[in-house]
């Protein structure tokens, strides 16, 4: 999950530079926006504000600071591998990944099929 | 091309990445669970006092995650899974009885999913790794995450 502003004007520059510094491409108050991936937030007194709580803090906070420009929030769905299996980057989309099974869930699949026989004398 | 992170991590502009058309469709393809032309064999060979070729029972469990990609249905003709993933268990057998006593052969063991992974092919082997592929399945997909174990029983009956 991540809040991202949308800069249409400088989309067309970060993909014809694909593979440079980007930082020189993005406007300074832009680039001081540093929210990335956002995770659950732990307060000062030890109580926990969920991701999605921080999410919606953080948009609203991207929209004072960017009137004008669309702000959305992206969650994360499926990392991209090269062939080698290494994570080349992620796929992200306006909407939440269907829920995922917890980890170490059974899962079962029964399978059946019939082996025919035929007799002949 | 993916959204380009800045350093601090948060994204601008975020290109959309292009996507193939593979990417784009959702390929069909059907639910099936067979016995193979080897398997075939195996019942018939495996009949004989010693058996001349298929000296192992398929009892190796195998699944895979490449049927839906490939928009293949499992077919006697199937000789190997699209994508088989993580390592194959060795079932534990049985005969069960489905209309008449021990009418039924049973293999039934556990996968481990290593990561997350979209199963959707399984079959059952006479060998641990290569073999011989007795048994097809395509099934729905299941979406494991990592960590988690997919149960398969495989259930063959003489019609």
């Amino acid at each position: 999950m991540r809040v991202v502003v949308h800069h249409p004007e400088r989309v067309e520059q970060i993909e014809s530079r694909a593979g440079e510094h980007l930082e020189e491409t993005i406007p300074a108050s832009v680039s001081a926006y540093r929210f990335g991936r956002i995770e659950d937030f732990v307060n000062l007194d030890g109580s926990t504000t969920p991701k999605e709580e921080v999410a919606k803090i953080l948009l609203e906070q991207a929209k004072e600071d960017f009137p004008g420009l669309e702000v959305s929030i992206e969650y994360l769905h499926e990392s991209e591998h090269d062939a080698e299996g290494e994570v080349i980057g992620h796929e992200w989309r306006d909407h939440p990944p269907e829920q995922p099974v917890a980890e170490g869930e059974a899962h079962a699949v029964e399978l059946s099929a019939e082996q025919a026989q035929e007799a002949s004398a | 091309m993916s959204a380009v992170a800045l350093p601090g991590g948060i994204s601008i502009g975020a290109p959309r990445r292009r996507r193939t058309l593979r990417e784009l469709i959702s390929w069909a393809f059907g639910e099936a669970t067979v016995v193979t032309n080897k398997g075939k064999a195996m019942f018939a060979d495996r009949l004989r006092t010693s058996p001349g070729t298929f000296t192992t029972s398929p009892k190796f469990l195998a699944m895979g995650v490449g049927a839906t990609g490939a928009a293949r249905t499992a077919a006697a003709g199937d000789t190997a899974l699209s994508t088989e993933v993580e390592t194959r268990t060795t079932g534990t057998e049985s005969t069960t009885t489905t209309t008449n006593t021990n009418d039924t052969y049973q293999v039934t063991g556990s996968i481990t999913a290593t990561a997350a992974r979209k199963v959707d092919e399984a079959g059952c082997f006479d060998a641990s790794s290569a073999g011989n592929l007795a048994f097809s399945a395509t099934h729905e997909v299941d979406n494991l995450a990592s960590a988690d174990t997919i149960t398969y029983t495989w259930k063959i009956k003489q019609a």
